[in-house]
């Protein structure tokens, strides 16, 4: 017999208090939602987000071989995604003709690497495929603290660049005539991306860090109209989706990551709907109030 | 009157490909100047040169009495028309506050005195009202006078603009225009056009570039004919003139 949503509520709420994985779950899913927020911002107005997935993907790599190495799976991570980002955003600047092939091949051959190396290392695999979709509940206290330091680093950065950054993406030209470091500061955008995905594979896992990197902006793309409310917006928007998620896959026994990103699909799917919905509703009050004076006149 | 661009001899060369050939120009203080010249004649090169983005291949260019570089600051911009995205969430006031960016610009905001002189600019060329509205709302002669007050913030001495009324219909193009005319009593103006006819009431100088470039006083050559004729022929009519 299925429980009342009361009760499941309720033993969610009181599991949360009780039991400390779930704690940890729900301040990585409130980190990943920040991260998520502040570089998805920008992946979604510079529309780099076959950049992210390479970028996430090739994070592959850094795994297997952490796992050959008997290294922790977060460095070999760590370390991955930013040579990916460096990687991609030196084609990006060099080699803008065939930009999307090496892109791709960056994606394809940090895939192949960690497969290889896992194939490579003996005995129990079923950790890496936690990371193609995501451990959040198995996440210790101390991933949590670097996570945190990762996300402040990600915060602070974007801060302190956050001119630069916004004006970069807008026009990189005028912002270069204007003395900005442009290509230092397009890598630090990717770096930041790499960060992201990093933590976000942690919630979410690798396959799915595109997702979550880009809906939520997108989301609040819709109805906010500035680079910093966007921000802000995506924040809340993954946060929310991150911790609904959570609770989704407490509740109802499903993965904790791809209810997240279920949800976050199903917010943007919404918001569209209702954004265009607001359109047609506003237009139609201009034609009737443009109708409305032009037969006053008469 | 005082030169702010200074150009002797100048080569540039691309892939082994002469662009621009044996240039010599003198650019006055307050010039109003029209550059001319077909698609890949080297127009665009020629700013990019000014603007110190490309590098002489032989010969010299002097701005401000300085290198390109160094002048820089001094220069305003007003980039092709249609470059960027127009979806990208920024207000008008945001737009041209660009142009108050530098290298040291840390933290989310811009100082108080910074949005001053963003307004200032935008009130030169009548945005104000304007100034909270999404930059992508705004009709193409608007957002290319934002591009301009983009320019202007920094109070540069020259301003240079690339074909800026290449898309926007013709009482448009006026108004942009009278507006370059009231800047120009204060700032040299280099501007890039496809149509000689429009603009030539406004110069008082135009620069024919096709790889050799020629500067005349607007006196000099026939307006009329210029303004009836289409481009490739006036062009050549005017090499005959100068003997390029």
């Amino acid at each position: 017999m299925q429980p009342v949503t009361g009760i499941v509520m309720f033993d969610f709420f009181g599991a949360l208090l009780q039991h400390s994985f779930l704690q940890y779950a729900a301040l990585a899913a409130v980190l990943s939602g920040i991260a998520c927020g502040i570089s998805g911002t920008f992946v979604v107005m510079r529309k780099i987000s076959y950049l992210g997935g390479g970028i996430a993907h090739a994070v592959m790599g850094g795994l297997g071989i952490a796992y050959f190495l008997e290294l922790h799976p977060m460095l070999g991570a760590f370390a991955f995604a930013l040579l990916a980002a460096l990687v991609i955003g030196w084609i990006k600047l060099r080699f803008s003709q065939n930009e999307d092939v090496l892109i791709g091949a960056v994606w394809a051959i940090g895939m192949a690497i960690g497969i290889i190396f896992t194939s490579l290392t003996p005995g129990y695999r079923v950790d890496l495929l936690s990371f193609l979709f995501g451990n959040i509940l198995m996440i210790s206290s101390g991933d949590l603290q670097w996570l945190a330091l990762l996300d402040a680093g990600i915060v602070a950065l974007a801060l302190l660049f956050y001119r630069q950054l916004v004006y970069v993406c807008f026009d990189e030209e005028y912002a270069a005539l204007r003395g900005v470091a442009v290509q230092p500061i397009y890598l630090l955008l990717l770096c930041l991306i790499a960060v992201t995905v990093v933590i976000v594979i942690q919630a979410v896992g690798l396959i799915l860090v595109i997702a979550l990197l880009t809906l939520p902006a997108a989301t609040a793309t819709l109805f906010a109209h500035s680079p910093f409310r966007i921000m802000l917006g995506a924040i809340g928007l993954s946060t929310a989706c991150s911790l609904a998620g959570l609770y989704m896959s407490f509740t109802l026994d499903l993965p904790a990551g791809a209810s997240i990103i279920l949800l976050a699909g199903c917010a943007y799917i919404l918001a569209l709907v209702g954004h265009s919905w607001l359109e047609h509703l506003q237009r139609k009050k201009h034609v009737v109030h443009a109708l409305g004076a032009s037969s006053s006149q008469d | 009157m005082a030169s702010v661009i200074n150009i002797e001899n100048l080569s540039f060369a691309f892939r082994n490909h002469l662009t621009l050939e044996d240039i010599n120009l003198d650019i006055q203080e307050k010039d109003f100047i029209g550059i001319i010249g077909p698609n890949g004649g080297g127009k665009t090169t020629l700013l990019r040169l000014i603007l110190g983005l490309l590098n002489p291949t032989r010969g010299s260019l002097s701005v401000l009495d300085t290198t390109p570089d160094k002048a820089r600051p001094r220069i305003g911009y007003v980039p092709q028309y249609g470059r960027m995205d127009k979806n990208f969430p920024l207000r008008v006031r945001d737009v041209a506050a660009m142009g108050m960016l530098h290298p040291k610009s840390f933290g989310p905001r811009f100082a108080r005195k910074d949005w001053q002189q963003v307004e200032d600019a935008l009130q030169l060329v009548h945005l104000q009202e304007l100034q909270f509205r999404q930059f992508g709302e705004l009709s193409g002669g608007q957002r290319q006078r934002c591009l301009i007050a983009r320019a202007l913030v920094a109070k540069p001495r020259i301003l240079l603009l690339d074909e800026p009324t290449a898309s926007v219909d013709t009482t448009v193009e006026t108004d942009i225009y009278e507006l370059l005319r009231t800047l120009n009593k204060d700032i040299t103006i280099l501007l890039v056009s496809h149509d000689l006819g429009f603009v030539s009431s406004y110069i008082n100088k135009v620069i024919c570039i096709n790889r050799l470039a020629a500067i005349h006083a607007i006196g000099e050559i026939d307006l009329q004919q210029a303004a009836d004729a289409t481009y490739h022929s006036h062009m050549t009519m005017l090499r005959h003139q100068c003997n390029l």
